[in-house]
């Protein structure tokens, strides 16, 4: 438009040139004047000499207009591009409504920052596939015992699986035992990986340096001593050194030679991790009897997962068909995913998940409803700039970039404080949940988070414009002025209504993950923790052979005793906690089932004399082990307390029974004490039915050595302990010393976990709850402060002003908690697997639930409500 | 009825009123301003002018060269959209300043003494 270009270049044009227009303009309207005069029956002259009067002194007015012209803002305001003004208006919008501006992109800011942060977390340790090519195909092997209990997989039976599985491109077998690294470098204790020579392949993992195992060197029953390092041990033992290959390490006393070093993210497959790992060369001459591998698949290409598992199962029955020892066993499948990470962990992903989207929704229900009531209020500004001639498209553009301003404002925060919260998070599980660390912002929640946010912010941003027609426009400023807001008032209702709802749901869920947790903390893991150190011992077949470990064991143990601050001392074959445990069955000898499959799955562990008193495990009846325990009246075993209630009825009807081992031809055991319930492989799990066998019997090579220590005793019994184990076995790895307290409260890290990330969800909800009730019913209640005022005029109490608004608030309250139970009480069937001991219908919790939403809705409606009728009617009327 | 003087400040928001409908010159602004006011506000031109020009370089009116009603040539102002939310807010401004002195003087004697 010329108009346009003309003020933009107005300072350019020269001073005289714009006095010149001035001038024209002035001339413009005396005539105009003198038009009007002339018109009205004035002669012309006079009409001239009265326009010109009347105008006055041209010269001084023009230097004041041309003053006026050039005053601030001359060189941009017109110039602007119409967005940049619009955004320009939209934050004097917001800066003009600063508690609502605040409490939106704060409330966008935790629904976005706690979403983003918690689906980041969860995708990366839960829900993304393996670090392995096409995860989806993987599958786990298991076989199954007779009496359906998951079981890990004989060599031979694995070797069957490879040959005669038809649905499958390849098989692949692993395992992991502790043994002790000699050399380079000081012994200590690794995990050493087995695996056969295509598994790498068929995972589509790489060595980082070197080669996989070749088939040749997985030869059945005698592998070529070849190596593969772990990053971590490369790093350790080699420096990171670009020329390991070829080089040897001393593995108890075997050398291997260094073929390649492996990349990161195998731990997923081996739990905690391995160091070194060498060829299985499985056997197919092994006995059938022996079960410690776990066992993967690729799905054959366009095979599908049943029909896998049929043909695995088929092979199964051959097998026990045509074997002895395979008799009644079967098999199993799970995806490689789930059978790694477990169920529980996978179903804790998506509680927290749906969690976070709950709270997602509630902040965004909470901005909808601030947007609305801000939307009333507004009307009138948009009715009266309406009326002064800004058309809807002008108004729609300019809600729409306040709106995108807002959700832009809130995203971006949301977004700052995912950043933050996401190491603290980290440093939470660290240790615990594998893969953790790696967990960083991911940038699909944080795209989806925004598009939500956006989505809500635009579609309510845009509220004001909802019947806001020019016919009604037309009628006036009164009618719009000031706007009922009707229809956004039922709407309002119902996202209060929805929002009540959704913390209900929160907090039902949080509040039984707390419940549950303080359970779990308050679990009695059968034996003390305080002034407890345990010491991993690894005696490996290589050193020591099987008579000389009870010796050893026996020296090991008499040393540590001797210890200054060391009171008693044993060992047991479990490390507390480690997730590893053995088992077998076991049936009365009086009562001998038929069938091998009829014996019954227990638990067992190999421990010493002292191990019970250093455990402070109480002996129900008859005594622990003693040295003189050899075994020449029937094998001397104790049970826990839950087997011998459970086989006989009692602790003392168990004491001098006898019970079989493994299967018809077992050893004979007889019982000769009973113990307490223990709890160590997992907090929440007991091993009901336990059975303890002596070392001196059973010369365990992993043995977990635990001593009770004098109250408060000095740490330096833990140096102490070191060279009581290093004196007696010099060969031996150098032994961690750890508290016991510590590997209990690591078994709780996880539980925690859970909870402390349910926990500071169910918080940002509250907040998110007590912020949008009390926001809105302050702003209703200001709305009726003309209702307010007349009925107090007229006499009414302000007392039942107040209780009548509390009322028809709770009433909408009410309706909420009601629906939020009813979700509730469906989603927390979700959370069964992750409670413990806590029923998904615990009363307390519900009752707490309840009794918190519906102080806190009265609160928040209270609390303004009071402050309105406080205030003197004539005030009120006044005003409004 | 008396006519009034124009408070400063005052005539810009009345100028951005009168360019609501459409795009005025300057005389037909002022004669705008008594005719809503049903004769009460007189503009003087010694005011007018400097405003006008003094709301286009805010951004708030734009001008351009054109043929009055009467066949005269003019410069006719028209709103921004910067003008029209600035109306808006001023006519907030002053409905907030007239209450506030109204109340002020609600009490104040108005028959001559």
């Amino acid at each position: 438009m010329k108009g346009r270009w003309r003020d933009r270049l107005h300072p350019l044009l020269g001073r005289a040139r714009v006095e010149r227009e001035v001038d024209d303009e002035f001339a413009a309207h005396i005539e105009h004047r003198v038009d009007d005069l002339v018109e009205s029956g004035m002669d012309p002259e006079a009409a001239r000499a009265r326009a010109e009067r009347e105008f006055g002194n041209r010269s001084r007015l023009r230097r004041d207009t041309v003053k006026a012209g050039s005053g601030d803002g001359a060189s941009g305001a017109g110039g602007r591009a119409g967005w940049f003004r619009d955004v320009a208006w939209a934050g004097r919008q917001l800066r003009r409504s600063p508690g609502f501006a605040a409490v939106a992109g704060l409330t966008l800011m935790l629904g976005i920052g706690a979403a983003v942060t918690i689906v980041s977390v969860v995708r990366t340790v839960v829900l993304d596939p393996l670090p392995f090519e096409a995860p989806e195909e993987l599958l786990a092997l298991g076989t199954l015992t007779p009496a359906g209990d998951p079981f890990s997989t004989s060599e031979p039976a694995f070797l069957d699986w490879r040959e005669r599985l038809r649905t499958v491109s390849d098989v692949g077998a692993y395992a992991g035992r502790t043994e002790t690294l000699r050399a380079p470098g000081d012994p200590r204790g690794i995990v050493r990986g087995y695996a056969n020579a295509g598994l790498l392949e068929m995972l589509g993992v790489e060595p980082s340096i070197g080669r996989a195992f070749t088939a040749a060197e997985d030869r059945p029953g005698d592998p070529v001593p070849v190596a593969l390092l772990a990053h971590d041990l490369w790093q350790e033992r080699f420096g990171g050194a670009a020329d390991v290959v070829g080089s040897t390490v001393d593995v108890d006393g075997r050398l291997f030679e260094v073929i390649g070093v492996l990349p990161e993210g195998l731990d997923v497959l081996f739990g905690g991790g391995i160091d070194l790992l060498t060829p299985l060369a499985a056997d197919p001459g092994m006995d059938r009897g022996e079960h410690y591998l776990d066992v993967v698949a690729r799905m054959a290409p366009g095979a599908t997962e049943t029909e896998v598992l049929s043909d695995l199962q088929s092979v199964a029955a051959w097998q026990s068909d045509t074997f002895e020892e395979d008799r009644g066993w079967s098999a199993e499948l799970e995806p490689l995913d789930r059978a790694l990470l477990g169920e529980a962990t996978i179903r804790a992903g998506w509680v927290l998940i749906a969690a976070a989207g709950l709270l997602l929704a509630m902040a965004c229900v909470n901005v909808s409803n601030l947007l609305l009531a801000r939307a009333t209020a507004r009307k009138g500004e948009m009715g009266l700039r309406a009326v002064l001639g800004a058309d809807r498209t002008t108004l729609l553009r300019q809600l729409g970039v306040e709106s995108a301003l807002l959700a832009g404002l809130g995203t971006a925060l949301g977004l700052l404080l995912a950043t933050v919260a996401l190491p603290l998070v980290r440093r939470l599980g660290a240790g615990r949940l594998p893969r953790l660390e790696e967990a960083g912002v991911d940038p699909a929640s944080a795209l989806a988070a925004c598009v939500v946010a956006a989505l809500t912010v635009g579609l309510f941003g845009l509220a004001p414009m909802v019947g806001l027609r020019r016919e009604a426009l037309a009628s006036g400023l009164r009618s719009v002025g000031r706007g009922s807001g009707a229809g956004g008032g039922g709407l309002r209702r119902v996202l209060v209504t929805a929002q009540v709802a959704a913390s209900v749901v929160l907090l039902v869920g949080t509040g039984l993950l707390s419940r549950s947790f303080a359970k779990l903390s308050n679990v009695d893991p059968g034996f003390d923790t305080v002034d407890r150190v345990a010491v991993a011992l690894a005696m490996p077949d290589a050193a020591y052979d099987w008579q000389e470990r009870g010796p050893l064991m026996q020296e090991i143990l008499r040393r540590s005793g001797e210890v200054p601050g060391v009171e008693v001392v044993g060992a047991t074959s479990v490390d507390p906690f480690s997730g590893y445990a053995l088992a077998n069955f076991v049936a009365r000898r009086d009562r001998m089932p038929e069938r091998a499959a009829d014996f019954t799955p227990i638990h067992w562990r190999v421990v010493t004399p002292g191990f019970f008193e250093a455990m402070g495990l109480e002996i129900r009846a008859g005594r622990g082990f003693d040295q003189g325990d050899l075994g020449d009246d029937g094998v001397p075993v104790v049970v826990g307390e839950g087997l011998a209630e459970r086989f006989f009825g009692s602790a003392s009807e168990a004491l001098d029974r006898e019970l079989v081992w493994g299967d018809h031809d077992g050893s004979v055991l007889r019982i000769v004490g009973v113990a307490e319930r223990l709890r160590d492989v997992r907090i929440d799990e007991e091993s009901e039915l336990m059975v303890y066998r002596a070392h001196a019997m059973l010369p365990w090579a992993s043995m977990t050595l635990v001593a009770r220590l004098r109250p408060g005793a000095d740490p330096a019994v833990a140096s102490g302990l070191r060279e009581a184990v290093r004196s007696a076995a010099p060969g031996l790895a150098v032994p961690e010393v750890r508290l016991l307290e510590t590997t209990l409260d690591r078994a709780l890290a996880e539980p925690r976990f859970n909870l402390l990330l349910m926990a500071a969800f169910a918080l940002v909800g509250l907040a998110l709850a007590v912020v949008g009730l009390y926001g809105l019913t302050a702003f209703e209640v200001r709305r009726s402060f003309r209702e307010i005022g007349i009925r107090m005029s007229l006499g009414a109490e302000s007392s039942s002003l107040v209780s009548g608004l509390v009322a028809r608030r709770m009433m909408l309250a009410g309706i909420g908690m009601t629906i939020g139970m009813a979700l509730a009480g469906y989603a927390s069937r979700w959370l069964d697997t992750l409670l413990f001991e806590v029923s998904p219908r615990d009363p307390l919790t519900w009752i707490a639930v309840i009794a918190t939403v519906g102080v806190t809705t009265a609160v928040a409606t209270w609390i303004p409500a009071r402050w309105a009728a406080a205030v003197d009617p004539r005030q009120v009327l006044s005003a409004e | 009825m008396t006519r009034l003087e124009l408070l400063q400040g005052t005539l810009d928001v009345l100028v951005l009123r009168t360019l609501t409908g459409g795009a005025r010159h300057g005389y037909d602004i002022a004669r705008a301003i008594k005719q809503l006011s049903d004769d009460v506000l007189q503009v003087e031109e010694g005011a007018l002018y400097p405003a006008l020009h003094r709301l286009r370089a805010r951004g708030w009116v734009e001008s351009e060269w054109g043929r009055s009603e009467k066949n005269r040539r003019a410069k006719f102002y028209q709103l921004t959209e910067a003008g029209r939310e600035a109306l808006v807010d001023e006519a907030r401004n002053w409905d907030r300043y007239s209450e506030a002195v109204a109340r002020v003087l609600a009490d104040a004697p108005r028959e001559g003494a």
